[in-house]
């Protein structure tokens, strides 16, 4: 798999996963910022052909208002919980996402997400891709690190 | 059979039998039919752009123009004339990209995802769409039957019948 | 009609969003039950009836798949329409849950009147 391949896994899967779940259109990706502070990062580790992890940042108050449209509430009256609840289930399912774009000869599965405030590469062998977008309230990266090169390209399904 | 237009940032409601509330032209617009079957009262709304933010006194002036200022004044129209909101089937034609093919601005997916952000948060499912593409669209909508037709290109067809009737309607995609 | 459903996700937003949408799309609920993986949904069938599963795949412990297989094997339980709400879209996990005996199958992200569709399929379309 080349490395444009994962790119495109990688930026298609979070504008599919913004757009249909959150409502959010992604006009392509934009630099990626230093991280700020005030931002929120999810770790989702998975197993397969190859394993790695997946890595999400996003600017807080990103998170509270995708958290809001998700839940279909105020921003206003959600609570911590719920906007980290959210931003859970949202690095869950890009990394799905990116995952079944990439077909391997074993079927990969994911880990737990979890919030890590550590950032730093899992392992010198991994293979990392990068991608940023707007979500309109603030930045959200993604990278996936994959530990080898064995899976094979597939055109991406219609869904 | 009294025709009652629905121009363009425009909304109507209609809650005798026997009205017609038609807009023509959604191009980039989004047209929001919204029809309650038990009260016979219907909605249409033709909004242009998807956020009042951009200009919050052009909203004040007519708030039809925004998906967000227009969306929730047609629910609480219809619903003053009768309607429920539970009972609301919602159909949305239009976000087509007409003057931008290659979707630089994409001004009508833009719509599109107000109107599903908009709308979820209101509680209410999309029954059916025709949305996309390159056409501009016409839209009928019968108080009454509840009947409600799509008008694209020289073609024209019935997608919703005469309620009563149960389930969501899927207009083919595209159409 | 009222219907009693079990929601089997790891994720509280997830479930919350689930139940959103099975409400909006008019099925009335007088009973939600909700699980954080499937032994807890497998606790709550124990004593509940539900008319429908809806459940994710990777959930820690027992995961949705093997949920699937224990209500397969147990003739109370098999008859219960089960819907799986995953991430993975490979279609060798699908054509396996559908082996398993999963009635419907969405793939996250899903638009919702997608998973209404699959309800109304599965369950009928919900009477007033």
């Amino acid at each position: 798999m080349t490395d444009t391949t994962i790119h495109e896994a990688l930026s298609s899967a979070v504008s599919d996963v913004l757009e249909r779940m959150f409502f959010l259109e992604i006009l392509g990706e934009v630099a990626e910022p230093p991280p700020e502070p005030e931002s929120v990062t999810v770790r989702v580790s998975f197993d397969g052909d190859p394993p790695g992890c997946f890595q999400m940042r996003i600017a807080r108050p990103a998170a509270n208002a995708v958290a809001a449209d998700f839940l279909g509430e105020d921003a206003e009256s959600l609570t911590d919980r719920q906007s980290t609840d959210v931003t859970l289930e949202l690095a869950n399912m890009i990394c799905g996402a990116v995952l079944s774009r990439i077909e391997s000869r074993a079927a990969f599965r994911l880990g737990s997400p979890q919030i890590v405030t550590d950032e730093t590469g899992e392992s010198a062998s991994a293979e990392e891709t990068r991608c940023t977008v707007d979500t309109g309230s603030g930045p959200l990266t993604a990278v996936i690190r994959m530990e080898t090169r064995t899976c094979l390209p597939i055109e991406e399904s219609a869904s | 059979m009294e025709q009652i237009i629905v121009g363009m940032a425009d909304c109507k409601v209609g809650s005798v039998a026997g009205q017609v509330l038609a807009t023509y032209a959604l191009g980039s617009c989004i047209g929001l039919s919204v029809y309650d079957p038990k009260a016979a009262v219907g909605g249409l709304l033709h909004y242009m752009l998807p956020d009042s933010g951009i200009d919050p006194a052009r909203s004040l002036a007519n708030p039809y123009m925004f998906a967000d200022t227009g969306i929730p004044k047609l629910l609480e129209q219809v619903c003053c004339q009768g309607a429920s909101r539970r009972r609301l089937v919602a159909h949305a034609a239009g976000g087509a990209s007409i003057m931008d093919p290659k979707a630089i601005f994409d001004i009508g997916k833009r719509n599109y995802l107000a109107l599903r952000k908009i709308l979820w948060k209101a509680g209410i499912l999309l029954a059916g769409e025709a949305v996309g593409g390159a056409t501009s669209r016409t839209v009928r909508l019968e108080i009454g039957s509840g009947r409600l037709w799509l008008q694209v290109g020289g073609g024209q067809k019935e997608l919703v019948p005469s309620f009563p009737q149960k389930g969501g309607n899927t207009w083919p995609t595209g159409s | 009609m009222a219907y009693r459903v079990l929601i089997a996700d790891d994720s509280p937003a997830m479930r919350s969003f689930v139940r959103r949408v099975i409400e909006l799309s008019g099925f009335e609920l007088s009973a939600c039950f909700e699980a954080g993986d499937g032994a807890e949904a497998l606790a709550v069938l124990r004593s509940e009836w539900v008319d429908a599963i809806l459940t994710d795949i990777n959930m820690p412990g027992v995961d949705g798949e093997e949920l699937l297989r224990r209500l397969a094997a147990d003739e109370s339980l098999r008859g219960i329409p089960a819907i799986v709400i995953s991430t993975d879209a490979t279609q060798n996990r699908i054509e396996r849950l559908l082996a398993l005996g999963a009635k419907g199958y969405v793939t996250k992200p899903f638009r919702p009147e997608t998973l209404r569709a699959e309800l109304e399929r599965t369950l009928g379309v919900p009477s007033d």
